[in-house]
């Protein structure tokens, strides 16, 4: 059987979907009764009186794993006192971990990450880190009890599809533990080539909320993520630079 | 007195368990959670919980992220 186990969790659909900037939350809901999607992550912002809009949580069932993210978050230290707030609204113990001190290309500061993660997985998180793709920062990651690794396909929010993929591939290669592609998929394709690499799972957002028809959508991404997935078990043939006849070179008809 | 809530600066009459504080705010779900002076409160202890001169008040919930 081909299963995904994360802090304990068996991870049926391996789409992560990210909940933000859909034109109603009810979305969600319909994205995740049609695609099976298990893992779902969320903010954490203070709410103003008379600007208390519907709740996210309540479009969420119940047997979903829900993964507060630390965005907002520019140090350890202020990623770690959200992690907290965030188990401590009941959600349960999984946290993705994102500091990010860089405005305009929001990449994440993975000192910080490596710092925040060390503390949070000895409290009993399961700490699932938003990372520049790097070897050695992803090793580190793993040594401070990261349960997986989530780097970046591109800068977040920008659809432009898996452009670290050398980075990510090494990660792949050599890290043992689930190395998760989060950020910047632009369409199923980028999708299946980070499952097709050998990425263990992927985390969409902007690209499914900002579809036309988000639900239809996320089925895509879900059906391209299966296929990556299958073909990478499958093991592709080799490549070559000519041609390889694909019919018999023997027994023409004369 | 003044408080700190949600980051801003603000007056209050006089001290004030959080429930009150929050019910005249008009916050209504359970849904909250407040972190005051840097810890975490649930619903259940917002009426022990008297807000002083100096507090700071951050009334936090979910919303949807990436």
């Amino acid at each position: 059987m081909d299963k995904l186990i994360i802090g304990g969790r068996e991870i049926q659909n391996r789409l992560l979907l990210g909940t933000g900037k859909f034109s109603s939350y009810r979305l969600i809901s319909e994205i995740i009764a049609r695609t099976g999607i298990g893992v779902v992550t969320v903010a954490l912002r203070r709410v103003d009186p008379g600007k208390q809009e519907e709740d996210v949580l309540h479009h969420i069932p119940k047997d979903c794993i829900i993964m507060p993210n630390t965005s907002g978050a520019r140090n350890a230290e202020e990623a770690i006192r959200i992690a907290r707030l965030g188990r401590a609204m009941g959600c349960g113990d999984w946290v993705k971990i994102e500091v990010i001190s860089d405005n305009r290309y929001l990449l994440p500061d993975n000192e910080e990450t490596i710092k925040a993660t060390s503390v949070l997985a000895r409290e009993g998180f399961v700490v699932l880190p938003y990372m520049n793709p790097d070897l050695t920062a992803g090793r580190k990651l793993l040594e401070a009890g990261a349960a997986a690794v989530m780097p970046l396909g591109s800068p977040i929010g920008t659809n432009r599809g898996l452009k670290t993929r050398e980075l990510v591939q090494i990660m792949i290669d050599e890290i043992k533990c689930p190395i998760i592609v989060d950020a910047g998929l632009g369409m199923p394709s980028d999708a299946a080539l980070c499952m097709e690499i050998g990425a263990a799972a992927v985390l969409v957002n902007t690209a499914i909320a900002t579809a036309n028809d988000p639900v239809i959508m996320a089925e895509a991404f879900s059906v391209a993520v299966r296929a990556g997935r299958l073909a990478r078990l499958a093991g592709p043939g080799e490549t070559s630079k000519v041609a390889r006849a694909s019919s018999p070179l023997t027994g023409f008809l004369d | 007195m003044n408080i700190v809530f949600n980051g801003r600066q603000e007056g209050l009459t006089e001290e004030t368990p959080l429930a009150e504080l929050l019910c005249a705010k008009g916050y209504k779900s359970e849904l909250l959670v407040v972190q005051h002076n840097g810890q975490i409160h649930r619903p259940g202890e917002w009426q022990a919980l008297i807000i002083k001169p100096g507090d700071q008040v951050d009334v936090l919930r979910f919303v949807g992220g990436g």
